[in-house]
């Protein structure tokens, strides 16, 4: 059954990438999301019926050279089976939305293919983060790990006449690239250190490992924080983390259901399932973890601040992804792993409705994307409105406090901000309250603005707004399901007490024997567990005074407040400083090297060296026509065999 | 007698095609197909035919050896084993090839197959001769036909190109030889037989000496920098053909010397010179990427990248590793598919549009999805994505470094991310944006589309299943490391 799960999508990309002239565009359409939709039921039927026993599911012999060798083969355990249902389901909704979503689009002209192939790369996508989920050893998961950067790449750029798409396709490959330079890093300390690439005999190895002392750059360290740094640098990358967060925003650039797809729901998560993966090395990786810790809880602050004042609609949505990644990962850093799959398990529902509910607006708006020229919206799209507002209400976190009854968000938000207080230093703990508090703002901002008050901007546009058809109404009412329920229905898998996570886990992640955060967790103060409900009532009653009460209030504050307002508004200037410090002077040696290295000094160099045999040369060159050409490779034939036979003489002589 | 046709054939065959065009009706180019077709069947009987009983060693599949004047020391040696058998593969393949995307060269048609077939007997002799003088003698026999490939039908400044890729190349060449010269001086009875060159211990100074030597002609033609000079000219101004056979097989029988010889018959000098191999290889992969983010020019760019991709096999031979040294084998061939197929892609751009310059190019996704979907996979191979040959080889050459010194290791994972710039640069230049002034209407046709194929299919069947590469290529490696063990 796993099989089929993995490669139903592989096949789905196939025909419907190379057959779509055959069987034509909307039979490749109707292939690709009908098989994808098959990956998703299996993978439901094995999450529902998982006895919790690991098992490993040989597909073929791989590779074998020297020590290395590997099988490629499905590693399934409780982890891969949260991780194939996340996937599986996400995608399968995504496809049946962009048959509505993709139908027209103003960047194709009449009658020009483009949906087939926009189908054939979601489900290449998904193939490559099954391949990544399933992995049973690093190599095929880095095989996945870039395989999904590819698709990234392929459907950020899909609109390809558009220069802006152009550059954020690069520089999301670029920034990733330079993630998986660590990443590469530790894989390979961890073959030298263990020998194996196999997830079993690298846990096997982790006290061993927490004994080992490497030297690199320099200085000892401790050859398990080493390796947990290096993988972690190639989880900031994929999961857009601070200083390597630049490509996600402009990533929206692509089509929305890719946004909702991979930039939301799947992709970006793989740098926390890396982590948690990992997690019988990062339990010996103390340092390390604190490291993930304060990376984590940094970018979840960073980017809600980013997020206040951001105009554009998926901007604010890609922006809240960031900060709620670095959520996950404050909770894999302290230690409670099920915590950052449970918050990742629940935001992949809401996230992926809220960005698809925004496609929808999007799509009913004539790719207006910008919230000034939103309001008043919710006549006009009242199922997209309804399925939003649940999208909101789950990612605020609302709910009854002190009780495990809410919406999904609130529960694994609320877990993990328990954790954080439990296991981590009390300022990551506040950081969190207070990010938390931001992430209700910008979330009720992004819904007043755009659907309640009076018709902004361009009057035509509003008149033609329309509700968007079935097909995509459909797959948002079935993450609405899952953005209500999931949190309650897992609670006890996910955050129970220790007992009961590591019997439903059954080893697939792995805590030490004196890591109990997650029991702590549940017996915080009160007030530490309401906090964040009064946080996100803080932000939602200062977004209700702002954007309803008093609309004029934010454009007197950013007048007022000029310097900040400008600072969050251009990202904290990361893009401007990277430009400065590595774009320019990379793109300065490259041509100094061309013009002065390669041209002057090489070329010019040998050229001296050679100015009294060339020109002699060249004097005959410049008589040389075809014929004479041949006459001389024709002396230089003779030449070299009569040198031969002159050599085979004198020493035969001797 | 297999082994003997693979050089025999295309060398008269090469001949003979001259005078077949005369013919006309493009029977010289069925002729050469012929000629090459067979040569394929010749490689199969001699790779099949069980090993030798006179082998020196386990690893060699086959071995011909023909004493034609005893006394004087001189025999025709020729031995097979899994890489050298790859190799020839190889450029039999790139030289079908060669003809089937060169059907619209009119002039002096009978003279350019001859070079190509010429070009495909004289590397095989390079591949195959363990007689160093017959080594030496394909060695430089080789640079003819190339010559007169770009000199004739070349695009360009191409008498002074090709004039500058010969005297480099010869000169370089005369290291070799007075190396090979040296040796058979020194040897106790006069011979040129490389088995029994590697059991007579020449001093370890001399080793030295006669090691910068060969490197002397190998980095050269690999080409390392600064060695590099003769590289981007050629491959700008050649025709395709002779881009093709240039990074396809020119390019390998360099990286070949250095995988052959250093081990078996200098093991003293390869210690002592080996650190230097690393650092140039070192400086020149990433020398090369960042030199090819630069380029405005297509096929420039391309030239530039197989400088950086051979410094990567160049790491790999002077690491002294099993991981290093197959991860070259792999790339050796990984690159001869991938460079191959993108010179014979942006010269079928050039003859659509009479233009390689990035700026003027574009929107080729729309115009050519064909085009645009074979850009992309030899792209990625270029960038060593997972699933593509080059990725095994540049991953087994790192896991390698790691052994040798994580630095060296930490740069050729810099070279990683610079190929990601290059390679994403010119994919948007070409494929996306607005299709430009200087557009392609035309698609791949089927002559053109076929050769694509077939590299393709190389480059990921050994990607996907690199099992089938490695087990051919794992003897090879083994007997060329063992004289490096140090006892």
């Amino acid at each position: 059954m796993a099989q089929i799960i993995l490669f139903a999508p592989l096949i789905g990309a196939l025909l419907a990438g190379f057959g779509w002239k055959i069987m034509g565009e909307r039979p490749a359409q109707i292939v690709a999301t009908a098989l994808v939709g098959l990956a998703a039921l299996l993978s439901w039927v094995i999450f529902l019926t998982f006895d919790g026993e690991g098992r490993t599911i040989q597909i073929l012999r791989w590779i074998d050279v020297g020590t290395l060798s590997s099988d490629w083969a499905i590693r399934l355990d409780r982890l891969t089976a949260v991780m194939l249902v996340v996937v599986t389901t996400v995608s399968a909704l995504v496809h049946l939305y962009s048959f509505g979503y993709m139908a027209h689009d103003d960047n194709w002209r009449e009658g020009e293919p483009y949906r087939a192939r926009f189908f054939a790369y979601l489900s290449f996508f998904t193939f490559a983060m099954l391949m990544l989920v399933t992995a049973d050893n690093l190599l095929q998961l880095f095989f996945g790990w870039e395989g999904v950067g590819v698709a990234s790449y392929l459907l950020i750029g899909f609109y390809y006449r558009k220069p802006s798409a152009n550059a954020a396709a690069i520089k999301a490959f670029v920034v990733n690239r330079v993630g998986d330079f660590g990443l590469l890093l530790g894989l390979a300390t961890i073959f030298f250190l263990v020998d194996s690439i196999q997830f079993d005999v690298i846990f096997a190895e982790r006290e061993a490992l927490s004994q080992t002392t490497v030297r690199f750059l320099w200085t000892d360290w401790n050859a398990a924080n080493l390796i947990a740094f290096l993988l972690f640098v190639g989880a900031m990358g994929k999961s857009a983390q601070l200083f390597l967060h630049t490509w996600l925003p402009d990533a929206m650039e692509g089509p929305t259901p890719v946004s909702a797809l991979i930039h939301a729901a799947t992709m970006v998560t793989a740098g926390v399932f890396l982590v948690v993966r990992m997690s019988p090395i990062m339990e010996y990786a103390p340092e390390a973890m604190m490291f993930v810790t304060a990376i984590g809880a940094a970018t979840a602050f960073f980017a809600a601040t980013v997020g206040l004042v951001q105009n554009d609609i998926k901007r604010v949505i890609a922006y809240s992804t960031c900060s709620q990644l670095g959520f996950m990962f404050v909770a894999a850093g302290v230690g409670v792993y099920s915590v950052a799959m449970f918050h990742l398990f629940t935001h992949a529902f809401f996230k992926a409705m809220l960005f698809l509910g925004a496609g929808s607006i999007i799509h009913g708006m004539h790719h207006e994307q910008d919230m000034r020229n939103y309001g008043g919206l919710r006549h006009k799209f009242p199922w997209t409105f309804r399925a939003m507002l649940i999208g909101t209400l789950a990612i605020t976190g609302v709910g009854i406090p002190l009780t495990g009854i809410g919406f999904a968000g609130f529960i694994s938000k609320d877990a993990i901000i328990e954790s954080a207080y439990a296991g981590g230093p009390t300022v990551v703990f506040w950081t969190l309250v207070v990010g938390a508090a931001m992430t209700s703002f910008y979330s009720w901002r992004l819904m007043f603005m755009t659907f309640w008050g009076a018709p902004r901007g361009d009057a035509k546009t509003h008149a033609h707004a329309h509700e968007s058809p079935n097909v995509m109404l459909i797959p948002l009412g079935v993450l609405a399901v899952g953005s209500v329920f999931a949190g309650m229905i897992w609670y006890g898998p996910f955050f129970g007490s220790i007992a009961e996570v590591n019997a439903w886990f059954a080893g697939s992640i792995f805590m030490a024997p004196d890591n109990t955060v997650l029991d702590d967790a549940h017996y915080v103060p009160a007030w530490v567990k309401v906090s964040p409900f009064v946080a996100m009532l803080g932000g939602l009653g200062l977004a209700w005074v702002f954007y309803i009460q008093k609309p004029d209030l934010p454009g007197r504050l950013a007048q007022q407040q000029r310097w900040l307002y400008l600072f969050l508004l251009n990202k904290w200037y990361f893009d401007e400083l990277y430009e400065m410090i590595f774009v320019r002077p990379a793109k300065a040696l490259g041509r100094f090297l061309w013009k002065k290295g390669d041209g002057a000094v090489i070329d010019g160099g040998i050229n001296g060296l050679a100015l009294g045999i060339v020109p002699f040369f060249s004097r005959l060159s410049v008589r040389a026509q075809t014929g004479y050409i041949f006459h001389y490779a024709l002396a230089m034939v003779v030449g070299i065999l009569a040198l031969v036979f002159y050599v085979m003489l004198v020493t035969g002589t001797n | 007698m297999a082994l003997t046709a693979l050089i025999v054939l295309p060398l008269f065959g090469g001949i003979a095609a001259l005078l077949v065009a005369r013919l006309g009706r493009n029977a010289e180019r069925w002729f050469s197909i012929a000629v090459l077709a067979v040569a394929l069947i010749a490689l199969i009987v001699a790779w099949t035919g069980g090993p030798p009983p006179d082998a020196p060693g386990a690893q060699w599949l086959a071995l011909v050896r023909y004493q034609y004047a005893p006394a004087l020391g001189l025999q025709f040696l020729l031995a097979m084993d899994g890489l050298s058998g790859a190799l020839v593969a190889v450029s039999i393949v790139l030289g079908i090839i060669s003809v089937v995307i060169s059907w619209n060269i009119r002039k002096q048609s009978g003279l350019f197959h001859a070079c190509i077939l010429w070009t495909v007997a004289a590397s095989n002799g390079v591949f195959l001769a363990m007689d160093l003088l017959f080594f030496a003698f394909f060695w430089e026999l080789m640079l003819v036909p190339s010559f007169l490939l770009i000199s004739i039908w070349g695009h360009g400044d191409r008498e002074a190109v090709a004039l500058k890729f010969l005297v480099f190349n010869a000169v370089a060449g005369l290291g070799l030889l007075a190396a090979v010269f040296y040796m058979a001086a020194t040897a106790p009875e006069i011979t040129f037989d490389a088995f029994v060159f590697a059991e007579m211990g020449i001093p370890p100074l001399a080793q030295v000496w006669l090691l910068l030597g060969f490197s002397m002609a190998f980095l050269t033609k690999l080409p390392a920098p600064p060695f590099h000079a003769w590289l981007p000219d050629a491959h700008t101004m050649a025709p395709t053909a002779g881009s093709i056979l240039l990074a396809g097989l020119l390019l390998k029988t360099g990286a070949y010397g250095l995988f052959r010889f250093p081990g078996m018959l200098f093991p003293d000098g390869f210690h002592v010179l080996a650190p230097y191999g690393l650092a140039l290889g070192a400086f020149g992969t990433i020398y090369g990427a960042v030199l090819a983010c630069g380029q405005t020019d297509a096929k420039r760019l391309v030239a530039y990248t197989s400088i950086a991709h051979m410094s990567i096999v160049l790491m790999g031979l002077s690491g002294g590793v099993h991981f290093a040294m197959m991860g070259a084998g792999v790339e050796m061939i990984a690159h001869a598919f991938s460079a191959s197929a993108l010179f014979l892609l942006i010269g079928a751009l050039y003859d659509r549009v009479g233009t390689r310059d990035l700026r003027q190019l574009g929107g080729l996704q729309q115009t050519a999805p064909r085009f645009a979907a074979a850009f992309a996979v030899f792209f990625s191979a270029a960038l060593a994505m997972p699933g593509t040959a080059n990725f095994l080889g540049e991953a087994l050459v790192i896991t390698g470094m790691f052994q040798v010194n994580w630095f060296l290791a930490a740069i050729a994972l810099v070279s990683l991310v610079v190929s990601v710039v290059y390679a994403t640069g010119l994919l948007k230049r070409i494929i996306f944006g607005v299709p430009s002034k200087a557009c392609v209407t035309q698609d791949l046709t089927w002559s053109e589309l076929a050769p694509v194929i077939v590299l393709a299919t190389g480059t990921l069947l050994f990607g996907m299943l690199p099992q089938l590469l490695l087990v051919v290529l794992e003897p090879a490696v083994d007997a060329a490391l063992a004289p490096l063990v140090r006892p």
